[in-house]
């Protein structure tokens, strides 16, 4: 619900096994950047809902009061639920999204340090009513797909970290679970979104810091079971944007090769598609779809690993 | 020998008396001066020529009956007595106010060092007249050099007279001094310097001469702070003000990490920096924010934004405003106010994981001491016309040793600042500091000047990204030829001292030079009977 001082917004934080002190330092930082876009008139009512998708629940009840304390100064509107069920990212998301009537929802990762001035930054470019998603500058591992330096429109937004209108979200029909229990359910959005005619900007002045390790060579690691679900989300995305082309070159690779993550995950993919569990396919979002190599969209650069 | 002949020493200009003297006539308006353990009144010519009139007081009565002998007065008295006050004030009651109490030669000798200071404390505030007299005294240094470098062997030789004299009961460095005279105000300092002393007997020792072993260590003591060849303190102090009291008697907890952060402004990049420094897993840590600009706006600007972040970070930031100097005054800024164990520098363009802190924390806890060091990854970038600044333009490259090797480090710089911290003690203790006359390399040999002494304990787990500029940045800024020149001048200085090294060194150097002669076997420069290479 808007104000006269700016949208309302809900900030959406979906938890797997996280400790209390990252939760601990993640809320203070939330309340700084609260306070910010206040201060500068961007943002009126502001929520953060934590959706917890622990097989136990994660935080205790002291955590939770204390992350309560934390964000008092920015909103006194915190709430808390455990799932009792793995939904994955895209569907604790959208499960969050159904509990607040927000204009604006920032999907944010629970090992994420948002800078103060992020959410103000982000908050300026969804203004524009052809945004449908503002995505951050993900620290120090910056996202290497390409964006238009002058616009900053980009192929699609990092899960990470982005701000999207709700009516647009709703639009769309939010994230799709069946990318689970992460990965590629933010390039479908996005793409998703970009084929409603909205655009996908990126902000590289908002700055949110995601805490992931750099490897000794420079490389940036995949564990197995993150590599699992990026082989899955690979191979939904070519079913539901229409590419048998590159389903049946990505299989035909992994059924040569001897990457025992991409067969399970190939295994997964096959006994989801006889049992009819696939995704809805996308009409007409040919135009948007930039599968680019290996790539999700063109890169500017590229990591090694 | 005997109390009274062993300190009849002979008056000279260059002795403590005079030097006593003279600090007298410099810190007082000429009055009557008085001598505690007077001795036999050596210090009474001394000030005598300044226009003073002198009163002594001692023990032994052989030295009071010496004292008026030359036609000076004095009396007899028990710095250990029960009434130490009254009986001075008795003393002087009679003739003009004292301007200066002498307590030469005598603090060392005395058992319980509080209640010496109580009772000079309160003699000074009973002779009080319109201002309280000047308190001056001399002690022994036992942190000279020449002690020192005797206890590495293993001797502690008490002598007849001099630094190690028998009779000396409570030893002093500078900073005990300076402890023991809170609460006072230095006014003056006149110590005597005598670098060869009586404790360089038996002569042949290896930490004396011009061995190698002499250099290096007291090139260390050099580094290490003033007074490695300081024989006495002589020094002149008042009785402080309360304000001034309660300023020296303020303490503050220490952090793990002073980060030392310069900037002249840039706000997109400062923000990068900072975040991912509010984000840290370990929050022990303090940050030294340089902001090296002559604008004070720009100083206003960081500070606001210092401020938007969460108190529990902000008011561990502190902004420091530097508008002199080059690339190593705010630095240095940062060294003097520092206040944690180790010291780091982090530039506002580059980033580090959330794990920064605690790894060179973990490294610190496992070698202490040491200058620790965590794996570091360069990133490219280019400058833009734009809010940001600059855009990332190439992955991570691995292009530094995962881990830091001194060797290797001599050769040149292999380590961002980023990527390693040096103990505070060290720095402060080895007085090390950024070369503010080198335009380039100061990093490098504040590094290499830490490490000699430290060596170091890596972990090649990457904790930073090291910012490169495609189109040069500061480093293209300077022609190629001023970084040659202050390559050199760096090996130059630091070549001015022995370095040590650490084990396994040896066998490294050896490997080099076999490495040497292989080449120039393969060139047909060297023949294989040639004797080993030689450097010329």
């Amino acid at each position: 619900m808007s104000t006269a001082r700016g949208p309302s917004l809900a900030i959406q934080v979906v938890l797997f096994d996280n400790e209390a002190d990252e939760q601990l330092r993640l809320a203070h930082a939330l309340a700084a950047s609260i306070r910010r876009a206040r201060d500068v008139g961007t943002l009126g009512d502001a929520s953060v809902r934590y959706g917890d998708c622990s097989p136990q629940q994660c935080l205790s009840s002291a955590d939770i009061e204390a992350l309560g304390d934390a964000l008092r100064a920015a909103t006194s509107d915190v709430t808390h639920e455990f799932f009792d069920a793995n939904l994955g990212s895209a569907g604790g998301s959208n499960r969050l999204a159904s509990r607040s009537d927000s204009d604006l929802i920032w999907v944010l990762n629970p090992d994420t340090y948002p800078a103060p001035t992020a959410l103000q930054q982000l908050l300026q470019v969804i203004r524009d009513d052809h945004v449908g998603i503002a995505e951050a500058r993900q620290v120090p591992i910056e996202h290497p797909k390409a964006y238009d330096p002058i616009t900053g429109d980009t192929s699609w937004a990092c899960g990470f970290s982005l701000l999207m209108r709700r009516a647009v979200f709703e639009e769309v029909g939010g994230f799709d679970d069946h990318f689970f229990p992460l990965y590629g359910d933010d390039v479908d959005l996005s793409w998703r979104v970009r084929a409603a005619g909205y655009t996908v900007r990126y902000v590289p002045s908002a700055v949110v810091v995601h805490d992931k390790p750099i490897a000794t060579e420079g490389a940036v690691r995949w564990t197995p079971g993150a590599a699992r679900s990026s082989h899955l989300a690979r191979l939904w995305l070519y079913r539901k944007y229409g590419r048998r082309d590159l389903e049946d070159a990505f299989l035909g690779a992994v059924d040569g090769g001897a990457d025992p993550v991409a067969a399970d995950a190939v295994a997964e993919f096959k006994q989801r598609v006889l049992a009819g569990d696939v995704p809805e396919p996308v009409g007409g979002a040919a135009g948007v779809a930039d599968f680019v190599g290996r790539h999700y969209g063109p890169h500017r650069f590229e990591y090694q690993g | 020998m005997n109390d009274r002949l062993r300190y009849d020493f002979e008056f000279s200009w260059g002795s403590t008396y005079a030097r006593a003297a003279r600090l007298i006539a410099s810190t007082c308006r000429v009055g009557r001066v008085l001598d505690l353990g007077a001795g036999v009144g050596s210090l009474g010519a001394a000030v005598e020529t300044f226009g003073f009139s002198y009163l002594g007081g001692d023990l032994d009565p052989a030295n009071v009956e010496a004292m008026r002998e030359r036609g000076r007065s004095a009396f007899a008295l028990d710095l250990l007595g029960n009434d130490v006050v009254d009986q001075v004030a008795a003393e002087v009651e009679q003739g003009p106010p004292i301007v200066a109490i002498a307590a030469l030669d005598v603090i060392e000798h005395l058992p319980d060092l509080d209640r010496t200071m109580r009772v000079l404390s309160d003699v000074v505030d009973r002779l009080a007249a319109d201002e309280p007299p000047v308190l001056v005294v001399s002690i022994p240094n036992v942190a000279h050099y020449d002690l020192a470098a005797k206890l590495l062997l293993g001797r502690w030789d008490v002598t007849e007279v001099g630094l190690l004299d028998s009779t000396h009961i409570t030893l002093f460095d500078e900073r005990r001094l300076d402890a023991t005279f809170v609460g006072w105000e230095e006014l003056g300092r006149a110590d005597v310097v005598i670098p060869d002393t009586e404790q360089q007997e038996p002569l042949g020792l290896p930490v004396f001469g011009s061995t190698t072993l002499r250099d290096h260590l007291r090139s260390l003591r050099d580094r290490a702070g003033r007074h490695g060849s300081t024989y006495q303190f002589v020094r002149a102090y008042r009785r402080a003000t309360a304000e001034s009291t309660a300023a020296s008697a303020v303490s503050r907890t220490r952090p793990f990490l002073s980060v030392l952060t310069r900037t002249r402004g840039d706000r997109a990049s400062l923000v990068e920096t900072l975040t991912t420094l509010a984000a840290q897993h370990d929050d022990d840590f303090e940050v030294r924010l340089l902001v090296h600009h002559s604008d004070h706006a720009v100083v206003a600007e960081v500070e606001a934004l210092v401020g938007s972040f969460t108190s529990s970070f902000a008011e561990r930031v502190y902004v420091h405003h530097v508008d002199h100097g080059g690339r190593s005054a705010p630095l240095n800024i940062g060294l003097e106010t520092a206040r944690g164990r180790y010291v780091a520098v982090l530039d506002d363009d580059d980033v580090v994981t959330s794990d920064w802190v605690a790894t060179f924390k973990r490294l610190a806890a496992e070698s202490p001491g040491r200058v620790v060091r965590a794996g570091v990854v360069a990133q490219w970038v280019e400058r833009r016309d734009d809010e940001v600044g600059f855009v990332n333009v190439s992955g991570f490259e691995a292009m530094y040793p995962p881990t830091l090797d001194v060797i290797d480090t001599i050769r040149s710089n292999r380590s961002p600042p980023s990527s390693y911290a040096v103990p505070l003690g060290a720095v402060r203790a080895l007085g090390l500091s950024y070369d503010d006359s080198l335009r380039v390399c100061e990093d490098w040999k504040f590094e290499l000047e830490a490490l000699r002494v430290c060596g170091a304990a890596s972990d090649p787990a990457v904790t930073s990204v090291y910012r490169r500029w495609v189109d040069g940045g500061s480093a293209a800024e300077e022609e190629r030829q001023t970084w040659i020149d202050d390559h050199e001048r760096v090996i130059d200085d630091l070549d001015a001292a022995p370095t040590l090294l650490p084990p396994g060194s040896l066998r490294r150097i050896h490997r080099l030079y076999e490495r040497i002669e292989s080449l120039e076997r393969e060139l047909g420069r060297r023949g294989p009977d040639d004797l080993p290479h030689r450097e010329a």
